[in-house]
């Protein structure tokens, strides 16, 4: 093993201070439970957590971060801190049309561990958030939840990997937001018309 | 805890007849064969119905599993052997003359039955009650006792046939113990009488009116232009097949079999409340290894799964091919963990999963009476994988035939070794642990590769 990223829980997880909902409530609880559909069947640990407040409060994505094709060889929690990471997505209202983040609930990566090119990770005191996606690129796919914790899948995958083989291979975009944008209209080139048409 | 008569009737050359009919190049189907099933079936149900003896559990290709059930006072045994004798006399005298299935070699039957405690499994899902299965040792001895009946034969517990108002003189023939010995390793103790059913059908001129009637109309209800086996595109749902909407795919027969659970049941049914519980569990694990791995549940059969992978378009032309082995493995580390949970609540039992899995072509249908719907797989294929499992899936253990053993890829071919007892076979005993972490590290290779092929674009624009 080259350098060991993942850790055991730290147990201390960040409150969040979620927001309230502002606009019609039935809507936005329609909206999550279409969404919870699409996540389950690719993610079958992740859940909804609703707040259980009287003022309604946008709800959270919580739980094992472990693809289905993984999870089905996951048979206790050793097996899901192993193959996978804790996780909390919040929604907020917006979700549909700006995404969301994916936090590192029980900050299980340790990132001194990673190396500086690497670290794909946004990082202030409190949480420790994945770097998932850039703003260009989600603005192109429709739904952009499911493409954040795609994302957010491929990478503790390849970090996985990398405990093993010491390579890290997937191809991420560049932080950058000239190159950023560069390398995806590279790639929508790539998909030709169909794609063009699609955003 | 339930008292009762568990009878199976088999048919014996089903299987032969499925082959020629499947080889025979002018009929590309199994038409006439789900066609004479559906006609004898639904006319031994209707029968049931009518003397309100007993009910059919289920039915499973060659095999129907039907239960005379003791309610506060002893079963009526004249009644029980007459109409045994009946569905061998509604096969000889009328199923096998019927015009439809000239050509068709005639069914040869039999039946073996025994008495016991056995306890009722309703499998529920959503609300519904989507099966019953029944567990306990008169239904394991049932189903031994059928496969050594000859044609024609009906082998019954001794002390049913001491209770019988008739002679039946030389018809009957005990089973010498020794000889029970033989073809039961599982054998303990109990008196059996083999009953020849061709010596008695003057004295049993079975002839009910109803039966004929209803025979001739199931008979002529359906025509085999109407019988249609369709390839499907996506997974198959059992719900919509019937004996004429039909199924014919390229597919894996899974057939899995608990061993070591009748055991745990206490003849005196002391621990029935836990049993209940963990009957729910292991029957639910069984059914989740299948499904999360794209697999369909054709049906329980005891503690035994029946299930179907199936080549499709939404899963991947090959998939279904790993998936079948995954399920294998994935139900055999759930049970080995389920051991360990319940070691606590049950101690000195271990569970253990015999597999069995081949692949071909085979047929999916659905048969019986309203409300009594039973999931079907015919064909070649299906019989190879329950002999696989049968004969020679050891404890913990998946035989597969030399035909998908040939059609695995090379990581997975490596993990089998031909069986010790026939060539065609190949078993695995891998450790479910082991071969979980050789399949997520090519799960990890596979899905970084396929997301730097497809960049981070291009995947999930549904909402």
């Amino acid at each position: 093993m080259h350098c060991k990223i993942f850790c055991e829980p730290s147990g201390k997880y960040p409150i969040l201070n979620l927001a309230v909902i502002e606009g019609d409530n039935k809507s936005y609880m329609r909206k999550v439970e279409n969404l919870i559909m699409h996540v389950k069947r690719e993610f079958p640990l992740l859940s909804l957590n609703h707040s259980i407040e009287k003022k309604q409060r946008i709800s959270t994505i919580r739980g094992w971060l472990i693809k289905k094709e993984l999870c089905k060889f996951c048979y206790d929690e050793k097996d899901y801190k192993k193959e996978g990471i804790y996780i909390e997505v919040p929604l907020i209202e917006s979700f549909r049309s700006e995404g969301s983040f994916v936090i590192d609930l029980y900050q299980m990566i340790n990132w001194n561990a990673v190396p500086d090119e690497f670290k794909h990770r946004y990082y202030d005191d409190i949480f420790s958030v994945l770097c998932t996606h850039h703003r260009v690129e989600l603005a192109l796919v429709r739904n952009k939840i499911m493409r954040i914790l795609l994302s957010a899948s491929a990478l503790i995958n390849e970090y996985k990997r990398y405990e093993v083989s010491g390579m890290f291979q997937l191809n991420c975009l560049p932080h950058s937001d000239d190159l950023a944008i560069e390398r995806i209209n590279e790639r929508l080139g790539e998909y030709g018309e169909k794609w063009y048409r699609g955003t | 805890m339930r008292k009762g008569l568990h009878a199976y009737l088999n048919v014996n050359n089903l299987n032969e007849i499925i082959n020629k009919e499947d080889k025979n190049t002018t009929r590309e189907d199994l038409t006439r064969i789900v066609h004479i099933l559906s006609t004898y079936y639904n006319s031994i149900a209707k029968i049931l119905n009518k003397n309100g003896l007993g009910y059919i559990e289920k039915i499973s290709g060659e095999r129907v599993h039907f239960v005379f059930e003791e309610h506060g006072e002893p079963l009526n045994a004249d009644k029980i052997l007459e109409t045994l004798i009946s569905f061998h006399i509604l096969n000889y005298n009328f199923i096998n003359k019927l015009r439809k299935y000239s050509g068709l070699d005639n069914f040869q039957v039999s039946t073996g039955a025994d008495y016991g405690v056995y306890y009722n499994y309703e499998h529920v899902k959503n609300g519904k009650v989507e099966e019953l299965t029944s567990i306990g040792y008169p239904a394991n001895r049932a189903a031994k006792l059928t496969e050594k009946a000859g044609n024609n034969e009906i082998i019954l517990p001794l002390e049913l046939v001491k209770r019988l108002s008739y002679d039946l003189k030389d018809a009957v023939r005990q089973i010498d113990r020794s000889e029970m010995k033989r073809f039961y390793s599982k054998y303990e103790n109990g008196d059996y009488v083999r009953i020849n059913v061709n010596q008695l059908v003057n004295q049993f001129a079975f002839d009910d009116i109803d039966v004929r009637t209803y025979v001739e109309t199931q008979y002529s209800k359906i025509n085999f232009e109407d019988v249609v086996f369709r390839h499907p595109k996506k997974l198959i749902s059992f719900d919509q097949l019937s004996e004429k909407n039909n199924r014919k795919v390229d597919g894996i027969p899974f057939h899995a079999d608990l061993r070591g659970f009748t055991k745990m049941f206490k003849e005196d049914g002391s621990n029935l409340k836990e049993m209940v519980r963990t009957t729910k569990e292991v029957l639910d694990i069984m059914e989740s290894s299948v499904v999360e791995n794209s697999g369909i549940k054709v049906q329980f059969q005891g503690d035994k799964i029946v299930a179907l992978f199936h080549k499709n378009a939404e899963h991947g032309s090959e998939e279904y091919i790993e998936n079948a082995i995954d399920a294998g493995f994935v139900l055999i580390g759930k049970i080995i963990q389920f051991n360990k949970l319940a070691l606590n609540n049950l101690p000195n039992i271990k569970m253990s999963v015999g597999i069995g899995q081949s692949i071909g072509e085979l047929y999916a249908t659905r048969i019986g009476l309203k409300r009594n719907k039973h999931n079907i797989l015919l064909g070649r294929i299906n019989n190879l994988a329950n002999k696989a499992e049968d004969e020679y899936a050891l404890e913990d253990s998946i035989v597969i035939t030399s035909d998908l053993y040939g059609r695995l890829k090379k990581s997975l071919q490596d993990i089998f070794r031909m069986h010790p007892d026939n060539r065609r076979f190949y078993i695995t005993e891998e450790d479910y642990r082991n071969y979980s972490r050789k399949r997520i590290k090519e799960v990890r290779t596979k899905e970084s590769k396929q997301y730097n092929k497809e960049g981070k674009l291009g995947q999930y624009n549904a909402l």
